[in-house]
């Protein structure tokens, strides 16, 4: 039998006392080992909370005035915006792209939507309010400014064959006139009174007020006191033709007839079509097929339709980081469902009231992108079109219309799965209208494609958590101060008590190495200074070092195994216990690498009892003189 | 007598200065253990109230349903509420909030194009945001502070400053007001003179108006459920469900993200309180069987002290004196290492480190005590 276990044998009280001091250590540095991972988990947890932004300012309006400083604060933008890229401590960019979406069934947000007091045609733009109106005219006013050839011609609407039903929620829409000074080719005007004629474009219509007090006492105002507006009605309601709403496309064509000039519209664009009898004879019959197949199909992808904006995390959108925008209802979309672009959505409260929707609910969306002009434009110097007591309220963005030829060839069900809500038509382009969408990026095939790069709204650089001001050193070095705008979501007020958090877990994992190194060194000198005369004894008897050595080792391990086994189930039993009452579900012990950090301190102490039980073993037995 | 029995105590600790050392180290390290795990809950308290008292809590309002938080058509009387101007009437909110912000708009007939937007503060109306390229520059005297005023005051564009400094504004046929001019709007919106929320158009006349947008922050984020409260027995929690009668408005109360941070850094404290005593507690234990196992390892030496004819009770106080001049020597060691780690010293660090101190002599104590029972002859014949 091994002399040291006999050893062991002979003094029981020792060997257990020993057990018990290295699995208290052990126990020990478990817990602290323990606390330092729960501490870093933690820390990581409440960090993942919170998510710092660097956005690209708008460059300052009233700069566009003077084109040179326009073109120089562009470049300026845009290369910025590159040097942003090679900051260190970025995380990353999210880069979202703006498509249109064509959404069957559903109502858009239109301005009068939700209340007609907020009416405001800023907002609707051409697409919500494009619309087919069955008219008869009934005036022609010609005229000739300077060398411009101009009219108006007014009508009366005779029946709406395709509009937007939120516009009911305005007073009925009796007449129309069109002020776009589109002639015939030959330069005549291309309307008769008496004739009926279908139109296709978009109107505005009177302008809404809601201080009624001021304006009760002019003339032709109509008042709704229940719904809290006034309509003006000293003016026209204006109509615009298909032609004037995609003059980009170069469909009018300028000219001159005896000294005036006027233009007029390329003939293959349809927009009027002059009937008699019931319009829906007209459009049912085999003159009316553009408008029965391709016009009217088209009034209803747009006046059904929705901004959406596809990201990558849309916690770093300006609004939502902000709180400007905040989510009331349901969740922010997951890692796994950016990752794996998970058909689902999130609304605005004015959408979801609209339609009648809630979280878990699907709308199906066929997305469109113009490749030609963007899917939008943003005005930067925006009006309140709709108000007498108008003026310009700043920037906002103007959706480019939906053309049946934009369709990206995708289309899919998604799931509502959070409800935003804000203000619901605020001016600026940091903050989204209540029409706004947001989705995966990844949820849209080839959504990289949609990117619009350089567009300071659509584009969030993803610091570090505390780092925004060294971003704001970083940029302004390169010779671009002042041009992002940062927030950290309070984390700078946050950051104090993580950085003690992870301070503590330091302290405590250095407390419990130090504590285990000690006891450790304690274990081994008590464990040699009493197994040294039996080493000199059996080698001065003769036994070779080696075998000494393996007796030694024997003996050692055994205690270690049994203090490691003890302190680490002692450790793991109460620390868990004291976790999974306190702490949530994604922070308690993890037993996996609890197990790990025993297996690797056993090691330790077993190559340490190694090397000492090798040194003890080959003493010097006989003393030199 | 005492003098020679130091003498003799320290020759003892300089001839076993590994077990002395080791010893020390023992003591050290309880001393060092109270220090710093005293330290840790302390710390993060401290750290926790900086944060709870920084941390800003924003609340906005919005219609009766939530769905909105602009054009609320929300009467003054509610922003006069929340910034305590109807004490008398017992309605106020600013023992519980701060930092309104809040805007109004009033159309103009002159100047023409243009209306009138009643403020708080710059960052009550979004367009003012910085993010949009837009700055607001005061003239000397002024600050932002004047918005929260009365004062006949206004913030224009750079194409609408007049040699007088001066504007006339006028809401209607029957109203006129000269307003100074106290500020620049650069790269704003046009057709936008901002004034102050609370400006009345004629000296001592103030109609109640209507607020576009509203939002404050918690005064007191200590007493963030109660300032709930009290914020809700004027406003509503958002919901459809609501009465839509133009007097309600909801507020949504922006502290999740505060709530889900702070239920993490409160279950940590809630940890370290469970776990920090038991620490201490093993800390205590491995002083005691530390000092257990050294002693045991002497029992030929005591019983070579018991031959030369030394008394029981001798040898017990030479084993206790060593052991305390060497606990000693560890607690001031201790100490040292523990303040330069942790920078302060609290009452429960001392009286930790004493426990653990004495814990460890008991250990002593009793493995000599132990020892001492034995016959002189068995305490020979004992191996270590």
């Amino acid at each position: 039998m091994n002399i040291f276990t006999k050893q062991n044998r002979k003094n029981p009280v020792f060997t257990v006392v020993m057990i018990i001091l290295l699995s208290l250590a052990a126990a020990f540095f478990a817990m602290g080992y323990s606390a330092y991972s729960t501490a870093k988990l933690q820390y990581e947890k409440v960090s993942l909370e919170f998510v710092s932004i660097a956005v690209p300012k708008q460059p300052k309006q009233d700069d566009f005035s003077n084109r040179d400083a326009y073109i120089e604060n562009m470049v300026n933008q845009i290369e910025a915006y590159n040097v942003a890229k090679s900051f260190p401590k970025l995380i990353g960019i999210d880069e979202r792209a703006y498509l249109s979406a064509y959404l069957p069934g559903m109502e858009a947000v239109t301005s009068c939507s939700i209340t007609p007091a907020e009416y405001n045609r800023t907002f609707d733009g051409n697409i919500y309010s494009l619309c087919v109106l069955a008219v008869k005219c009934t005036g022609i006013e010609a005229e000739q400014i300077q060398n411009q050839l101009s009219y108006v011609a007014d009508f009366d609407v005779e029946e709406i064959i395709s509009r937007s039903e939120t516009f009911e929620n305005l007073p009925e829409l009796d007449t129309v006139s069109d002020l776009q000074n589109i002639f015939n080719a030959d330069g005549s005007i291309p309307y008769e009174i008496g004739k009926n004629y279908l139109l296709f474009g978009s109107y505005d219509d009177y302008q809404v007020v809601t201080e009624i007090d001021i304006v009760k006492n002019h003339e032709n105002v109509y008042i709704d006191e229940e719904k809290g507006y006034a309509q003006l009605r000293n003016q026209r309601r204006f109509f615009f033709t298909y032609p004037a709403l995609i003059q980009q496309e170069n469909s009018l064509i300028y000219t001159e007839k005896d000294g005036a000039s006027y233009r007029y519209f390329d003939e293959n664009i349809t927009w009027k079509a002059e009937y008699d009898g019931d319009p829906w004879d007209f459009i049912e019959s085999e003159n009316g097929r553009i408008w029965r197949e391709e016009i009217l199909p088209m009034c209803e992808i747009n006046q059904c339709s929705a901004p959406v904006i596809l990201t990558d995390s849309i916690k770093t959108a300006y609004s939502f980081n902000t709180g400007a925008t905040t989510l009331i209802e349901g969740r922010y979309f997951t890692l796994d469902e950016y990752k794996q672009g998970k058909p689902v959505c999130i609304v605005s409260a004015s959408f979801a009231e609209l339609n009648g929707l809630s979280v878990g609910d699907k709308v199906e969306m066929e997305f469109y992108y113009d490749k030609e002009y963007g899917n939008f434009t943003i005005h930067t110097n925006g009006g309140s079109t709709n108000s007498i007591f108008g003026g310009n309220r700043g920037a906002f963005i103007e959706r480019t219309l939906m053309h049946p030829d934009a369709a990206i060839g995708f289309s899919d069900e998604y799931e509502i799965v959070g409800i935003y809500s804000g203000e619901r038509f605020p001016f600026g382009t940091y903050l989204p209208t209540a029409d706004t969408i947001y989705a995966p990026k990844n949820s849209v095939p080839g959504a990289e494609n949609y990117i619009v790069p350089n567009t300071p709204f659509l584009n969030s650089f993803i610091v570090e958590n505390g780092k925004t001001d060294e971003f704001e050193q970083y940029i302004s070095e390169q010779g671009y101060p002042d041009m992002f705008i940062y927030n950290d979501q309070g984390f700078s007020e946050m950051e104090e008590t993580l950085l003690a958090l992870e301070a503590n877990a330091k302290r405590m994992m250095t407390l419990g190495i130090g504590v285990m190194v000690l006891v450790s060194v304690l274990f081994f000198f008590l464990n040699f200074r009493r197994m040294m005369p039996v080493i000199r004894g059996v080698r001065l008897l003769g036994k070779p070092a080696k075998k000494t050595r393996n007796e030694i080792l024997a003996v050692l391990f055994v205690q270690e195994v049994l203090s490691v086994i003890i302190g680490t189930i002692l450790a793991a039993v109460f620390f868990g216990t004291v976790t999974s009452s306190v702490l949530s579900e994604a922070v308690t012990l993890d037993a996996k690498n609890l197990v790990f950090i025993a297996a690797v301190l056993l090691c330790i102490l077993t190559a340490v009892s190694f090397l000492l039980a090798g040194i003890f073993s080959e003493i010097r037995l006989i003393k030199r003189k | 007598m005492g003098f020679s029995l130091l003498k003799i105590t320290l020759k003892t600790l300089c001839r076993r200065w590994v077990a002395s050392i080791l010893l020390i180290a023992v003591a050290t390290a309880g001393t060092v253990s109270a220090f710093v795990l005293n330290g840790l809950i302390s710390r993060q308290e401290e750290a926790l109230e900086n944060t709870i008292n920084n941390t800003v809590i924003s609340c906005v309002v919005t219609d009766y349903s939530g769905s909105s938080s602009g054009n609320l058509s929300m009467l003054s009387a509610f922003v006069e509420m929340l910034m305590g101007h109807r004490r008398e009437r017992d309605c106020f909110l600013d023992d519980y909030v701060k930092n309104v912000r809040a805007m109004a708009e009033i159309p103009l007939l002159s100047p023409e194009n243009h209306v009138l937007r009643k403020i708080l503060s710059t960052d009550s109306d979004s367009l003012l945001d910085p993010i949009n390229g837009v700055s607001v520059e005061f003239y000397e005297g002024y600050y932002e502070e004047v918005l929260q005023g009365q004062e006949m005051v206004c913030i224009v564009a750079p194409d609408m400053v007049t040699e007088s400094g001066y504007i006339t504004v006028s809401p209607d046929e029957n109203t006129e007001a000269e307003i100074k001019i106290v500020g620049i709007l650069n790269g704003g919106p046009t057709g936008i003179i901002y004034c102050p929320f609370f400006m009345p158009f004629e000296d001592g006349i103030s109609i109640a108006f209507y607020a576009k947008t509203c939002s404050f922050d918690i005064k007191d984020n200590t007493k963030l459920e109660e300032s709930k409260d009290y914020i809700y027995e004027f406003f509503v929690v958002p919901d459809v469900m609501n009465k839509n009668d133009g007097l309600t408005f909801g507020v949504l109360v922006q502290d999740e993200t505060y709530h889900k941070s702070l239920a993490e850094i409160n279950s940590n404290l809630s940890m370290l309180r469970i776990v920090l005593p038991v620490l201490m507690i093993i800390c205590g234990c491995i002083g005691f069987f530390a000092g257990f196992l050294t002693t045991k390892g002497r029992i030929r030496e005591f019983a070579t002290m018991r031959c030369i004819g030394m008394k029981k009770t001798q040898i017990f106080f030479l084993v206790i004196g060593e052991l305390l001049l060497l606990a000693v020597l560890g607690m001031i060691l201790g100490c040292g290492i523990g303040l330069a780690a942790e920078g302060n010293l609290y009452l429960k660090v001392i009286t930790d480190s004493v426990i653990v101190t004495a814990v460890f002599i008991i250990g002593t104590a009793i493995a000599a005590l132990k020892i001492l029972k034995i016959n002189v002859m068995e305490l020979v014949n004992k191996e270590e």
